[in-house]
C-alpha cells in the first residue's frame, strides 16, 4: 500500500517532465529532496538527487527528440535505496552502484513508455478532430485532460513496476554478492559524480567561459579552506 | 465600428493557465497542436459567435505545430490578434494565419531550446546543486533548491506571459522579437552564472575527496576525462557513465 501510495506521488512529480508546468519539481535534486522527506529522511533523499542530478543534465529535449528519462529514473532510484537501506545496511557502496545502474535501465525504458505514450496521443488528437468537425469545442478539454489521466497512470504503473522488480532484483542478487565487493565499490561514487560533471561541461565549451569556470573554482576552493 | 471585437486581458489570463499543461497531448502526429487549439479555446469563445465557428477556428490550428513550450506564447498572443483581425474583416481568409504559423516553428524552437534547455535550466540547476553540495546544514540545502526554482521559473514565467503579450500587440511582426540577439544578454548572465557554478562544484568535488583519500580525487578527474573522450566520440551518456563505474571498480581491486 505505501509503494502505491509514494509511486503515485512518483508520478506526479515525474508529470513535470514535460506534460503539466514544466517547473523542475522531477529534477532529481527536488524529487530526491521531497521523496526523502515524505520516506523520512530529507538529507538521504537530497545525497540521492545531488548523484544523479548531473547524469542526464546535458540530455536537451529539443523538438521530438527521444531523450533518457533521467526524472523517471531518478524517482525509481530513490524509493528503491528507501526500502532496501536498512535491509542491506553494511553496503552502502554496492547499493549506490546497483541503483544507478538500475535506474539507467529504467531512464532507458522511460524512452519507450514516452514513445508509447505519445503514440497513444495521437488517439486523442484523432478524438478532437472528430469532435471539431462535428462542432463539439469542449472536446478539446476532454482530450487533454483525458491524455493527461493515462501519461499519469503509465507513469505511475511504471515506477510502481520497476521499483517491485528492482526491490525483488536486489533481495535476490545483493546478499550473493561477496562482502568484499563492498571495499572494491569504495570509489564508484566519485566517478559517477566526475562523469556527471563531464558530461555537464559540454555546455560550457566556449572560450569565453573558461574564465568563470576557473573563478568558480577558486572562489569555490576558499570558502573550503576558509569555512 | 461599435461592434468590433476586442480580445480582453480576462481572455489571455485564461490562456496563460490552459498553457502550463500545452504539452499534455504531444504526439508524433502534430506534435503540439492540441495543446494550442486548447490553449486557444478562450480566444475562440471570445471571437467566434456560435459553437460551429469555434469549432471551425480551433480545428485548423488542430493541424502540425511544434516550439519550445515556454516561446509557444509567442505564437498564440500573435494567432490571438491575427484571429481578432480576421473576425474584424481586417484580414481576409485563414491561408495566411496557418502560413504565419507554420514559419514561428523554426525561430520559436530555435531561440527557446538554446535559452531555456541549453543555458537557464542548467545554470539553475547547477545554483541548486552547489547550494546542496557546500551548505552543511539541510536548511542551507533547501533553500538552495528553492532559489534554484525561483531563479528557472522567474524568466520561465515571465516568458510564458510576455510572450502572449508581446505576440498579440505585434502580430505578424513578432517575428521580430525572437532573433536571438534579444536574448543574448540574459542568456550570457545565465551562461557565466552556470560556469562558475560548474567551477565550484568541481572544486568542491575536489578538495572534500583530497581530504578524505587522494585516489577518490584521481577517480573523480578521471570520471571527468573519460566523460569528455566520450562525449568527443559520441558515445552517449550510458556508456560514458558505465565506463566509469567500471574504471573505479578495477581501482578498487587494487
Amino acid at each position: 500500500m505505501e509503494l502505491f501510495l509514494i509511486s503515485l506521488i512518483g508520478g506526479l512529480l515525474v508529470l513535470d517532465t514535460t506534460a503539466v508546468l514544466q517547473v523542475l519539481i522531477s529534477q532529481p535534486l527536488v524529487s530526491g529532496a521531497l521523496l526523502g522527506w515524505l520516506l523520512g529522511d530529507v538529507s538521504l533523499g537530497l545525497r540521492l538527487g545531488i548523484l544523479l542530478q548531473l547524469l542526464w543534465l546535458n540530455q536537451l529535449p529539443v523538438g521530438a527528440a527521444k531523450v533518457p528519462e533521467g526524472n523517471l529514473g531518478a524517482v525509481v532510484a530513490v524509493i528503491l535505496v528507501f526500502m532496501v537501506k536498512d535491509w542491506i545496511p553494511i553496503y552502502p557502496n554496492i547499493l549506490i552502484v546497483s541503483v544507478v545502474l538500475y535506474a539507467m535501465i529504467v531512464s532507458a525504458l522511460g524512452v519507450k513508455l514516452v514513445t508509447t505514450i505519445r503514440n497513444q496521443n495521437i488517439f486523442f488528437l484523432d478524438r478532437a478532430v472528430k469532435g471539431l468537425e462535428a462542432g463539439d469545442v469542449a472536446i478539446l478539454g476532454r482530450m487533454t485532460f483525458l491524455a493527461l489521466l493515462f501519461h499519469f497512470l503509465f507513469l505511475v504503473a511504471a515506477v510502481f513496476i520497476s521499483v517491485w522488480i528492482g526491490w525483488e532484483l536486489f533481495r535476490f542478487l545483493l546478499p550473493k554478492l561477496p562482502v568484499h565487493w563492498e571495499y572494491v565499490a569504495r570509489y564508484v561514487e566519485f566517478a559517477i559524480m566526475g562523469s556527471g560533471v563531464g558530461l555537464t561541461l559540454n555546455f560550457f565549451k566556449e572560450k569565453r567561459i573558461g574564465l568563470p569556470i576557473l573563478l568558480g573554482m577558486i572562489v569555490g576552493m576558499v570558502i573550503l579552506v576558509l569555512l | 465600428m461599435s461592434d468590433k471585437k476586442k480580445l480582453s486581458v480576462w481572455v489571455f489570463v485564461r490562456v496563460f493557465f490552459r498553457t502550463l499543461i500545452l504539452q499534455a497531448v504531444w504526439n508524433f502526429k502534430s506534435l503540439l497542436s492540441v495543446g494550442v487549439s486548447f490553449a486557444l479555446v478562450p480566444v475562440a469563445k471570445h471571437l467566434c459567435k456560435d459553437k460551429q465557428e469555434q469549432a471551425k477556428m480551433l480545428r485548423r490550428h488542430l493541424y502540425f505545430f511544434n516550439s519550445q513550450p515556454y516561446f509557444a506564447s509567442f505564437a498564440l498572443g500573435a494567432i490571438a490578434r491575427l484571429e481578432e483581425e480576421r473576425i474584424n474583416g481586417q484580414i481576409e481568409g485563414t491561408e495566411k494565419i496557418d502560413a504565419f504559423k507554420n514559419a514561428l516553428i523554426g525561430p520559436l524552437g530555435a531561440v527557446g531550446d538554446l535559452y531555456f534547455w541549453g543555458t537557464i535550466k542548467p545554470a539553475s540547476i547547477l545554483l541548486g546543486l552547489t547550494g546542496a553540495l557546500y551548505f552543511d546544514a539541510l536548511l542551507g540545502k533547501l533553500l538552495s533548491i528553492l532559489a534554484m526554482l525561483i531563479v528557472f521559473n522567474v524568466p520561465h514565467l515571465r516568458i510564458r506571459a510576455k510572450g502572449l503579450w508581446k505576440g498579440y500587440q505585434r502580430g505578424y511582426e513578432i517575428y521580430k522579437s525572437l532573433k536571438s540577439e534579444k536574448f543574448a544578454r540574459i542568456r550570457f548572465i545565465y551562461q557565466l552564472a552556470g560556469a562558475f557554478f560548474m567551477g565550484m562544484i568541481i572544486s568542491f568535488l575536489l578538495v572534500t575527496t583530497l581530504q578524505v583519500d587522494y585516489i577518490q580525487s584521481i577517480v573523480f578527474v578521471l570520471g571527468i576525462l573519460m566523460a569528455a573522450v566520450f562525449y568527443k566520440r559520441k558515445k552517449g551518456n550510458y556508456l560514458t557513465v558505465i565506463s566509469s563505474v567500471v574504471l573505479a571498480l578495477i581501482i578498487g581491486l587494487i
